[in-house]
């Protein structure tokens, strides 16, 4: 399974990463992009499974990005996970839009980011 | 032009909504404890710090701006950095830009959830790219902070500015 961080910290990006190695997943890579635009570029030319996205960041928010997806249509079993601060009903009801499998405010514990990424991962059909 | 409820930031609740957005994030991603200070213990806590560090993170919300501003020993920063990352003491030091965006982080996650926490409902929110640099100075405590809290009985200052009002803590 090939997982892709979208985040504009690496310090965020590594802890997500240190979970990730911690989690039961078994044979994942994990690629990053700090932002929406590094990420659809990584989505043209590699197979991401889970995409894993903060939404305030600079040059391409996540909501852009996702949206981005929605419109192109080409990652139909892209399981899609937002992780960000703000933990806003109209966000959340704009995240379900598009088509966002699992909502995850910051701050979390890692045991939550575990829990997440193990119920993400029952979704990916690689 | 404020949102139909930040405006109510002036209140005692509005002050305790500040220091329960550190607190949780303190304990949820660094493990750290928090206790709310008065001016005097913030002092003394912070007379044997000389580098400090201040992030100021710019928010909209509805029709209001503000700024976020997080200040806090960069001896706090490493350690804060190394309990977000499980660094093992020994590994290299982390880079003065791993800190820089670590303190960026946790200022986000301070604003995010202080404004998750005063949004209206139907209202989200944007936060801009946080900007960490040295500072000449400790805090100015002339400046009336939103939050003085020790985190691992080590300080940190919060300060809200909105438009331009500023948001002073709860009693003063």
């Amino acid at each position: 399974m090939r997982i892709l961080i979208v985040d504009d910290s690496s310090m965020m990006r590594a802890l997500i990463k240190r979970v990730i190695k911690l989690t039961e997943l078994t044979g994942t890579e994990v690629l990053e992009a700090s932002n929406g635009a590094e990420a659809l570029q990584i989505l043209e030319t590699q197979e991401v499974n889970l995409l894993l996205t903060d939404v305030n960041m600079p040059e391409m928010s996540g909501v852009e990005l996702l949206r981005e997806i929605t419109r192109r249509d080409r990652w139909p079993k892209l399981v899609r996970v937002i992780i960000s601060t703000d933990g806003s009903v109209s966000r959340r009801e704009e995240a379900a839009d598009l088509d966002v499998r699992c909502y995850l405010e910051k701050p979390f514990s890692p045991e939550v980011l575990r829990h997440v990424l193990n119920e993400a991962a029952e979704s990916v059909h690689v | 032009m404020c949102s139909t409820k930040l405006p109510n930031l002036f209140t005692s609740e509005a002050a305790a909504a500040v220091v329960g957005a550190i607190a949780l994030v303190a304990e949820r991603s660094f493990f750290a404890d928090v206790q709310p200070c008065d001016e005097r213990h913030f002092d003394e806590l912070a007379s044997g710090n000389t580098a400090w560090l201040v992030a100021t993170v710019p928010f909209r919300e509805g029709d209001a701006t503000g700024v976020l501003s997080c200040s806090l020993p960069e001896d706090l920063a490493r350690k804060l950095l190394d309990a977000f990352t499980g660094r093992d003491p020994r590994e290299p030091q982390p880079s003065g830009d791993a800190v820089f965006d670590l303190v960026g982080e946790l200022s986000n996650m301070i604003c995010g959830t202080w404004l998750t926490t005063m949004a209206t409902r139907d209202q989200s929110f944007t936060l801009s790219r946080p900007a960490v640099e040295i500072a000449a100075r400790r805090p100015d405590t002339n400046v009336r902070p939103a939050a003085r809290v020790a985190v691992n009985d080590l300080p940190l200052l919060v300060s809200i500015a909105l438009d331009d009002v500023v948001l002073a803590p709860a009693g003063h």
